[in-house]
């Protein structure tokens, strides 16, 4: 067969698949609530619009694209992105999803323009070197949607997105400072970018609420992957008499570890990263976060397919997604936010302050369990035993003032909160951090 | 009975574009096993890994793409290598030019393109061809392997750069009313240090131009002047050079100064057509897949460019395969390794002749 | 006190983390003394890691991982071995298909195991020897660890013994200086070279294992992070030497382990993690001197594939 033989077969073979989609695609009403977070200098406000569409049944098919920047086999952050397209993928009949792994940033725009070629026509680069190239290559094809996870640079056709885990850092820190014996906490850290910055100071806020005297040591080992030297970190940390663990880094290396401590009769906790990882550490993973990307995902493209988000209103869309819209979850492992072990310890602990839940309930010193979870309903997630209820409504957020830098100026006003575009860009400890020196 | 080689003494080119091309359908079939495993009829994947590499504009822009780098750095290392010195560290050559060219970049004002250009390249020669030069005197003078001493250079230098764009390179960046600080990323060199571009494409076409032409004088350098004879004797023969009285160091610092010097022009084209700043990921490979090219595609240039430009090609079909086919990166990994060790396998039919004895 | 325990958990720690460094170099020298230049540890020693991790999931018993490692380590070095001894072919490029292959292939088989860990009685644990595990900073160092950790020892005393002691260690040098001499000798050098070459196939497949089966007991892609490519520095740092590489091991994991305490104290990490290489290059060309050169070992034959005079 020629080439043009081929093509001529595929235009068929395609015709046909359109016009059997055409008689048989399910006629769907998506009810589709919009929410803009509009960056504004110092403050992040959020408008939401509400939009009732009926969806035609000649309804068109979106093929989406994702570009991975390590293997899916990772574990961690790739791993979490493609379990998200897949989940989404099988839920809607008029998607159609393919992804490239271990894409290198130089090789990025070659990729989106191939992908463009193949008919793709809504495209996620999910690694934040993909920024600009992503950028470029949306400049490039008006008429195609982009979005970008974990950068800051948007344009009418290209969105952000980012599922942001320091609540649950936070909420960690809480439980690490009633944990700890040493009153010496760890932290591995894959890279000291903003991101991982504030996730640490949400964490040593938390440990501070609890454990006044209680310092966050932190280690970077300069990689997002290396289990290798994230299980040296932890070693040398725990050589310095830290016993709770907390990380950034894509393998259970550190959960591994404290168990292994463990099971020589040493007592170290952790707390798990990104992906389930209780079975790596049974008697020691405490909580942690868990990602939902597919929530993210799930909104975007519902919104892409009722046509409210198109080519030209992307300019201020940034998903900055935490607990109230359950694309983040506590706990070591899903549907469990703290491992019953550690329960009763907690509970052992009370904290002295005063806590104000939305109904109006007020907790007089609040053993550490009741704190977190009252610090949940606080940030818009409902633990009710058995399942996540979610509220869209935040009344409590840790980087509240006063805070203090680890030099002893006072960074946040007392009453004040840390803006989003602030947390973005933070590149200083907060009091009890124990850590490398940050450059600008 | 039994079979014994018997080296040719000469390679017919007929002989050699044959063997090439049965060792390639070979290691094809092999692979096929792979594709079969996945369920996938091998011949349709390989029809479209060639159609989309080849034969779409997309395909076919993007393949040119990945050639530049790749045509650069081993038209030096086909050089080099024949004077018998195995230069393995270009990556770190190519960094070498594409840091020199950045700090460039970022200081100077805005000028001629005319001036700008030719100075950004010309930086990026001298700390590619300054790079280079330490493992050949090392060898020259002292004997050190060069295997090691150039891939170890590459090393320090990527440690030096890491420390550099964590530290003190990052820079902040201005969106609209906001600054963004604290990535691990340097400033994006300004506008009119940045390559001009082919329309529509991500051709950095002088990057381009300076490829093809440096493939030409490469060969030039080596066939036409008494320099390239002088390296052509080393690598053939040292102990016909020495009796001939033909410095060694002299010979093989000039071949790597070359080398060098044309893995920081495709670092210079990397940065300043691609890639626009430094992320931790900046370098992806073409130093080391150099290698491989130099060494299938020799010191022709024709040849070297087509091998590139298959090898381009290669890169981009197998980027492909993961879109349309959803296969596993390590797919696209084996296909590339089963493809070498079969040319590599290829090469003794082409050195060597197979003779029955009785 | 805290002094002493924190020196004592360094060098526990960064002796850990060497020991896969360790055994594949050691296998490297091997091929490299008897004259093949192979670059494809690292594809040997990422499917020495999946190969240990399956068997040691599928069998529960971590020797048969072991034993798994080897043999697919051995196996891969073998495509390296035909291509470079029988087919002449190009050593450098050959290492880097076979890396490209190694890697590739365990990504793919790898797949299926994504995210699976080995039970304890599975894996290798460190196990202290009471009561010298309690002796102050060397206690725990050479006292608590598991059996690939004095394995790597054993391998380095053993190997050094074999290679400058023994007449097969003379026939494996020679071969790597002068085979000439030792075809004439009757000794046939492609059997010589394949056998040095399936060993550092199979000790490259042993890092590997220790990676999966002891080190980090779980199924993660791209395990190895680049440390065949270090551990083919170490081969060079050690001048082609068992007993220099156990050492220069040992450096390479302390100096890595101790960056995390100093960068407590504001060393940058990553000129820390370029210090090795420094130093190879530092030791190449400071241990090159003409006196030094006899004692480098540096085979004369690296990467030179032999061919008999025709008569």
């Amino acid at each position: 067969m020629t080439s043009t033989q081929w093509a001529a077969l595929s235009i068929i073979l395609l015709l046909v698949g359109v016009a059997l989609g055409y008689l048989f695609a399910p006629t769907t009403t998506v009810t589709v609530t919009q929410t803009k977070t509009v960056g504004q200098a110092g403050q992040a406000g959020t408008t939401t619009v509400t939009v009732t569409k009926t969806i035609s049944p000649e309804g068109k098919k979106i093929k989406a694209a994702f570009i991975y920047v390590g293997p899916i086999g990772d574990i961690g952050w790739t791993y979490a992105h493609h379990q998200a397209k897949e989940m989404v993928d099988k839920k809607y009949d008029w998607l159609e999803t393919t992804h490239v792994e271990s894409v290198a940033p130089a090789d990025a725009a070659g990729v989106i323009e191939q992908l463009i070629s193949q008919g793709y026509d809504v495209i996620f680069t999910t690694s934040f070197d993909f920024m600009d190239p992503t950028l470029e290559e949306a400049k490039k094809h008006p008429d195609k949607i982009f979005w970008h996870c974990a950068g800051y640079k948007r344009a009418p056709n290209m969105g952000t997105y980012f599922a942001d885990f320091y609540q649950i850092y936070y909420l960690n820190g809480l439980m690490a400072g009633a944990l700890s014996k040493t009153k010496k906490i760890g932290y591995v850290a894959a890279h000291l970018i903003p991101e991982v910055v504030r996730h640490i100071n949400a964490f040593a806020l938390g440990v501070k609420e609890v454990c006044a005297d209680c310092k966050v040591y932190v280690r970077e080992i300069g990689a997002w992957y290396d289990p290798t030297k994230a299980r040296q970190a932890a070693e040398s940390l725990i050589s310095e008499g830290v016993d709770v663990l907390a990380f950034t880094e894509d393998s259970p290396a550190v959960v591994q570890v404290a168990q292994e401590h463990y099971q020589k009769g040493e007592r170290v906790l952790a707390f798990g990263h990104y992906s389930p990882m209780e079975k790596f550490g049974k008697d020691v993973c405490v909580s942690g976060q868990l990602v939902h990307w597919e929530k993210i995902y799930d909104d975007i493209l519902s919104k892409i397919y009722a046509g409210s988000y198109s080519t030209d209103n992307l300019e201020d869309v940034d998903y900055w997604w935490k607990l109230k819209e359950g694309s983040v979850e506590l706990g070591c492992t899903f549907n469990q936010p703290i491992n019953p072990k550690f329960v009763n310890e907690l509970k052992s602990v009370k904290v002295q302050e005063t806590v104000q839940l939305p109904n109006g309930t007020i907790l007089e010193n609040p053993d550490v369990y009741t704190l977190v979870m009252a610090r949940l309903i606080q940030m818009g997630a409902i633990w009710t035993g058995s399942k996540w209820i979610y509220a869209n409504d935040e009344t409590f957020d840790p980087f509240t003032g006063p805070i203090y830098d680890n030099n002893g100026n006072l960074k946040v006003l007392p009453g004040q909160r840390i803006g989003h575009d602030e947390l973005w860009s933070m590149q200083w400890w907060v009091e009890n951090v124990v850590g490398p020196p940050l450059g600008g | 009975m039994r079979i014994r080689a018997v080296r040719r003494l000469e390679v017919s080119k007929r002989n050699l574009v044959t063997v090439r091309i049965l060792s390639v359908i070979v290691a094809l079939l092999t692979a096929s096993l792979v594709f079969l495993a996945y369920g996938l009829n091998p011949l349709e994947v390989y029809r479209s890994i060639f159609l989309n590499a080849f034969a779409t504009e997309i395909g076919l822009t993007e393949s040119v793409v990945r050639m530049i780098p790749l045509l650069l750095v081993s038209s030096g290392l086909a050089l080099v290598f024949r004077t018998g010195f195995w230069n393995i560290g270009a990556e770190g050559q190519l960094l070498a030019g594409a840091m020199a060219s950045y700090l460039l970049a970022v200081e100077l004002p805005e000028l001629s393109p005319l001036i700008l250009l030719p100075a950004l390249f010309a930086v990026g020669f001298v700390a590619g061809a300054i790079w280079g030069i330490p493992p050949a005197v090392l060898k020259a003078k002292l004997n050190v392997n060069e295997v090691i001493s150039t891939l170890m250079l590459y090393y320090v230098l990527y440690w030096v750069f890491q420390h550099l764009i964590h530290g003190p390179w990052k820079a902040r960046e201005k969106v609209g009313k906001l600054t963004y600080g604290g990535f691990a990323h340097t400033e994006v060199i300004p506008e009119h240090s940045q390559l001009p571009l082919l329309p529509g494409t991500r051709i950095h076409w002088p990057t381009l131009i300076i490829a093809v032409v440096a493939s030409v004088l490469v060969y030039f350098l080596l066939t036409r002047t008494p320099w390239g004879y002088e390296m052509r004797v080393v690598g053939s023969n040292p102990d016909a050079a020495k009796a001939a009285g033909i410095s060694y160091l002299k010979a093989v610092t000039l071949a790597m100064m070359v080398s060098g010097g044309l893995a920081g022009l495709a670092g210079v084209g990397e940065l300043c057509g691609i890639q626009k700043r430094f992320t931790p990921e900046f370098l992806s490979g073409y130093g080391f897949s150099g290698i491989i090219t130099a060494w299938l595609g020799g010191t022709n240039p024709i040849s070297l460019i087509i091998t590139n430009f298959l090898y381009g090609g290669l890169l981009v079909g197998g980027e492909y395969i993961m879109i349309t086919y959803r296969l596993p990166i390590g797919v696209v990994d084996m296909f590339n390794g089963i493809i070498l060790f079969f040319v590599l396998a290829g090469e003794f039919f082409i050195k060597y002749e197979l003779r029955r004895e009785k | 006190m805290m002094e002493l325990k924190l020196i004592e958990n360094i060098l526990w720690i960064g002796m850990r983390s060497a020991t896969p460094l360790l055994l594949a170099s050691l296998g490297e020298i091997y091929a490299e003394r008897s004259g093949i230049l192979n670059l494809g540890v690292e594809g040997m020693m990422a499917m020495g890691a999946l190969s240990s991790f399956v068997a040691s999931l599928l069998t529960g018993n971590p020797w048969i991982g072991v034993l798994a490692g080897l043999l697919v380590g051995a196996a891969l070095s073998l495509i390296h071995g035909i291509i470079s001894i029988h087919l002449k072919g190009n050593q450098v490029v050959s290492g880097l298909a076979l890396t490209m292959f190694g890697l590739g292939l365990s990504s793919v088989i790898g797949r299926i195991y994504i995210g699976n860990q080995l039970p304890v009685d599975a894996r290798f644990l460190p196990v202290p020897f009471k009561p010298l595990s309690s002796i102050p900073l060397i206690g725990k160092v050479f006292f608590e660890q598991d059996p690939l950790f004095y394995m790597g020892i054993v391998l380095a005393v053993v190997l050094w013994f074999i290679l400058n002691r023994t007449k097969i260690g003379i026939v494996i040098r020679s071969t790597g200086e002068n085979p000439a001499a030792v075809d004439a000798m009757g000794i046939s050098v492609p059997k010589v070279r394949y056998g040095a070459t399936l060993l550092g196939g199979a000790l490259a497949g042993l890092g590997g294992a220790y990676l999966s089966v002891s080190y980090n007991p779980a199924w993660i892609e791209n395990i190895t992070a680049g440390r065949g490519w270090i551990a083919l520095a170490l081969v060079i740092f050690a001048l082609w030497d068992p007993i220099r590489a156990l050492l220069g091991a040992y450096l390479f994991g302390i100096v890595e382990a101790s960056g995390y305490t100093l960068q407590a104290i504001g060393y940058s990490q990553w000129l820390l993690n370029g210090l090795p290489y420094l130093l190879t290059i530092v030791i190449l060309t400071v241990g090159a001197t003409e006196s030094m050169r006899r004692r480098m070992g540096a085979p004369a034959a690296l990467g030179i594939p032999y061919e008999r005079e025709e008569r």
